[in-house]
């Protein structure tokens, strides 16, 4: 089977159906960005992007994303120059320990970049279910609101 | 070797490896014996640091990175003291046989402790490097600098770098001992030291691609291991058979020998079938009795081998207090995100050598233990610390390196082993629960005339997940200094009764962001509070009123962080009200916190606001510093409004994330926070607000309620009445 990962095609056999997506990112792919948290999807500190959308690869087999397109945290910027999500989370100095973050930027970028007209609250609220422990919370709604800021400009500048 | 280095005498032989203290007594426990480890020496310093020809400055770092900055303020220090631009810094992180045996990263005692040393051992690297450029080149200190393998010179000729670090050069301890730095000289001009630079190692963390976790590690030919775990404590396994998963291709087999029972395999997605696959017989044996709950409760009696630890003995005939309250404070998880992983390569040829990848608090711990328990010599180990995904006490010592290498040497294979979050709630240990009676009285004066604070805890540091029982009840003797912390109020009292018991209990407790000091300061800050609305005198006033002349910093914070927050009119609004408390971690750093909590439609209550002020004197990093004030901050919500683990029986309330709560993003309150008093010496920011966070915040819910909050966490359910 075949599935587009961080924009090329990539195939993994068909026995392998059942494996699960993070670990097939993790071990054999070796895409560190996504991370093993809980295996619940209680976390998300695995979260991807399928299809634009922000998914817990740990709760996805690779029959999930059969001839679908996957972005990993490493996939977000496709040159030399980072997302504005990822530049914002550098400016604001969020990470403490750095675990959780992957899944903070997938989740941002999915609120920000799916539907730019939603309101501060809102994309908070899309955060809400991605766990942060060192308490890096307060920075992380001050990059979100950054980045959703630089993403309209651009947008408006075309 | 053309770098010039400290010398490499006596490594590893003389280097501290061989001290066991306790450790040796302990094994057959869960994990390895925390043992006691002296502050660091000129003559470790001395091997920290070294010239690459490259013209890069090379720290070997003594110190773990889990978030807290260290690394960043680390590279700082070298590189003021170098004359260097901090990318002109490489930052290893702790390697075992490169670095002598060193303390844990615990205690917020980073930068105090190591700081200054790694300031003077760059500043003599320096000197030494003047000298030979002086002699070699005529060059004078300050004219000229390190620029990739050249020195460059104020009318821009260019030296070798090279031949200046050959023959290399010995850095002795009396040469460090004797070197001047200025990082720590609060009033002198510095460039790096006092800047806020980011986050180490944050490009990988926002965009990927670099190895920086333990589980980053991927070895050629390496099989992943799980340990089978069951979902209760008490219990364990029977009758294992993997005779379904022995078909699944990528299947390796199961391991099953005293102490450890897992499955090995090509891959994580192969471990995920034995959930399904595996056949276990579980036995769960009786729940320990007397149960967490009766153990916790004064009612009870003393534990079999309790014994009260008095730290203040006053005696007074029978009276009535003021304040005559009971507190409670339930077991918590660290919750750390990344669980413990470990990756390890045994070889067993003729000449043995394990290799561990480890995300520790304590790589030489890691080292020490893994030696004496595969009986391999000093040298035939490296441990590679790894950054720390969280740990907050929860990864001091550990038992999963021992596990990976074991797993590694009967498979003849790399291993990776990663506990499961199921593994973190069962295996790990957990913040004690403690319980604390607390007495007080005010004279006619509006002293306090009388402070009785009796109370219990579980272990901290002598506790059941280090020590075996009978080592447990020996130090039973002895006070356990991690319950302690915090226990003694900094306010003028005329008569203070102040006692302890530790409790052996049937689940395994230790350190935990803050240790005694979180629970405590809690305590007493809410008794305090109550006593001053009792009288009718202002919570602000009260504390600065009582507080002992010499707790100067602790008043100080007080009275700035009453400015931050406009205490004197900001009385609230509507539904909201205020509260204060103060704090010190370790007799060291100070902190008071003014939080506002407001009630919502729904009925629950809400922090909305927090001030505060913070004195961990100097700071190298002010942005980092902050971080870890903020942390500490969002933590004290946590503590008063949501975390909690019960044990019901052999069954924990949560084995995962799914019924363990913390604060989460939409509890965020609003932060206003102050660094404070830069003109002192350096302490530790890492455990410091969460003391005086958590009270403030109850105390601000007894504003708005009208009683005060006497367990934790805050019932909501109370809110509504």
């Amino acid at each position: 089977m075949k599935f587009e990962l961080n924009h090329k095609i990539v195939e993994v056999p068909d026995s392998q159906n059942d494996y699960r997506l993070l670990w097939v990112l993790r071990d054999h792919f070796n895409l560190t960005g996504p991370k093993f948290g809980c295996g619940i999807g209680e976390c998300g500190a695995c979260s991807v992007h399928v299809n634009g959308d922000v998914q817990r690869s740990c709760s996805l087999t690779l029959k999930d994303v059969d001839g679908q397109q996957v972005i990993t945290l490493e996939g977000l910027s496709t040159d030399e120059k980072l997302h504005p999500v990822q530049q914002a989370w550098i400016n604001e100095n969020v990470p403490q320990c750095g675990y959780c973050q992957n899944g903070q930027i997938m989740t941002a970028v999915a609120a920000i970049e799916q539907s730019p007209a939603l309101s501060k609250t809102e994309i908070y609220d899309a955060m809400d279910g991605v766990r942060c422990r060192c308490g890096t919370q307060k920075r992380i709604k001050a990059a979100v609101d950054e980045a959703r800021t630089v993403i309209a400009r651009e947008a408006s500048n075309g | 070797m053309d770098k010039l280095t400290a010398s490499r005498r006596g490594f590893l032989s003389g280097l501290g490896w061989a001290s066991v203290g306790l450790s040796a007594l302990a094994t057959g426990c869960t994990f390895p014996a925390i043992p006691h480890r002296d502050e660091p020496t000129p003559e470790d310093a001395s091997l920290w640091l070294s010239v690459r020809p490259e013209g890069i400055i090379e720290i070997v770092s003594p110190r773990t990175e889990m978030g807290q900055g260290i690394a960043t303020a680390i590279k700082q220090i070298v590189a003021e003291e170098m004359n260097v631009s901090i990318d002109q810094v490489s930052y290893l992180s702790p390697i075992s046989n490169r670095l002598p045996a060193v303390k844990g990263t615990v205690g917020s005692e980073s930068i105090m402790v190591f700081g200054p040393l790694i300031a003077k051992t760059a500043a003599a690297l320096n000197n030494e490097l003047n000298i030979r450029a002086a002699r070699q080149y005529g060059l004078n200190a300050g004219e000229f600098k390190i620029h990739e393998t050249f020195l460059i010179s104020d009318k821009s000729e260019k030296f070798s770098l090279t031949s200046l670090l050959s023959p290399a050069l010995v850095l002795n301890p009396e040469t460090i001992e004797m070197a001047k730095s200025k990082s720590f000289d609060t009033h002198g001009k510095k460039r790096i030291v006092g800047t806020s630079i980011s986050q180490h190692e944050i490009a990988s963390i926002v965009s990927g691609g670099h190895a920086v976790y333990a589980d980053d590690i991927i070895l050629p030919n390496m099989l992943y291991g799980r340990l089978i775990t069951p979902l209760s404590l008490n219990t364990i396994a029977t009758n294992v058979s993997d005779q379904a998963l022995r078909k699944i291709v990528g299947y390796w087999g199961l391991v099953q020998e005293d102490g450890l029972l897992a499955i090995l395999a090509e891959n994580r997605s192969v471990l995920d079938l034995a959930d399904d696959l595996l056949e276990v017989t579980w036995i769960e044996k009786k729940p320990a009795s007397p149960d967490v709950d009766s153990l916790m409760d004064f009612s009870s009696p003393a534990s079999e081998e309790g014994r009260e630890h008095v730290l203040f003995d006053a005696k007074w005939e029978k009276t009535t207090f003021d304040v005559d309250i009971t507190l409670k404070i339930p077991l918590a998880a660290h919750a750390s995100m990344e669980p413990r992983t470990a990756v390890a390569n045994f070889k067993k040829e003729s000449d043995p050598f394990l290799q561990v990848w480890t995300g520790s608090q304590d790589i030489s711990l890691t080292h020490q233990s893994l030696s004496k328990e595969f009986a391999l010599g000093e040298n035939q180990i490296v441990v590679h610390g790894m950054r720390v995904g969280g740990g907050f006490g929860g990864k001091v010592s550990s038992g999963i390196e021992r596990d990976a290498a074991r797993l590694s040497q009967i498979a003849g294979r790399p291993v990776k082993l990663q506990w499961r979050r199921e593994d973190e709630f069962i295996r790990g240990y957990h913040r004690p629960p403690s319980v604390h009676h607390i007495q007080a009285s005010l004279d006619n004066l509006g002293k306090i005339d009388k402070w009785s604070h009796n109370f219990k805890s579980g272990h901290v540091i002598f506790s059941s997940a280090f020590l075996p029982s009978w080592i447990q009840k020996v130090t039973s003797v002895i006070a356990d200094k991690g319950v302690a912390r915090g226990a003694i109020p900094p306010y003028e009292i005329s008569k203070k009764r102040v006692a302890f018991e530790d409790v052996r209990l049937p689940i395994n407790t230790g350190p935990w962001r803050g240790l005694g000091a979180a629970p405590n300061t809690w305590a007493i800050e809410t008794a305090i509070n109550l006593l001053a609305i009792k009288n009718n005198i202002d919570p602000l006033k009260f504390r600065l009123s009582l507080l002992k002349k010499e707790q100067k910093r602790l008043y100080n914070v007080l009275i700035q962080v009453a400015e931050l927050a406009e205490w004197g009119n900001n009385r609230g609004r509507g539904e909201c009200a205020l509260g204060v408390a103060c704090g010190i971690y370790k007799e060291m750093s100070y902190s008071a916190t003014i939080a506002e909590v407001c009630r919502q439609k729904d009925g629950t209550i809400k922090v909305s606001k927090l001030w505060s002020v913070h004195d961990c004197g100097f700071v190298v990093n002010p942005d980092l510093v902050k971080a870890q004030v903020e942390g500490n901050l969002i933590w004290g919500v946590g503590m008063a409004l949501h975390e909690k683990l019960t044990l019901d029986g052999n069954q924990l309330s949560a084995t995962n994330f799914d019924n363990y709560d913390w604060t989460s993003f939409i509890d965020i309150p609003e932060i206003n926070l102050k660094l404070t008093n830069q003109e002192a010496a350096p302490t530790g920011a890492g455990e410091t607000a969460i003391v005086s966070a958590t009270a403030s915040i109850t105390n601000a819910i007894h504003s708005l309620t009208g009683e005060p909050v006497l367990s934790l966490p805050f019932n909501q359910g109370e809110a509504h009445s």
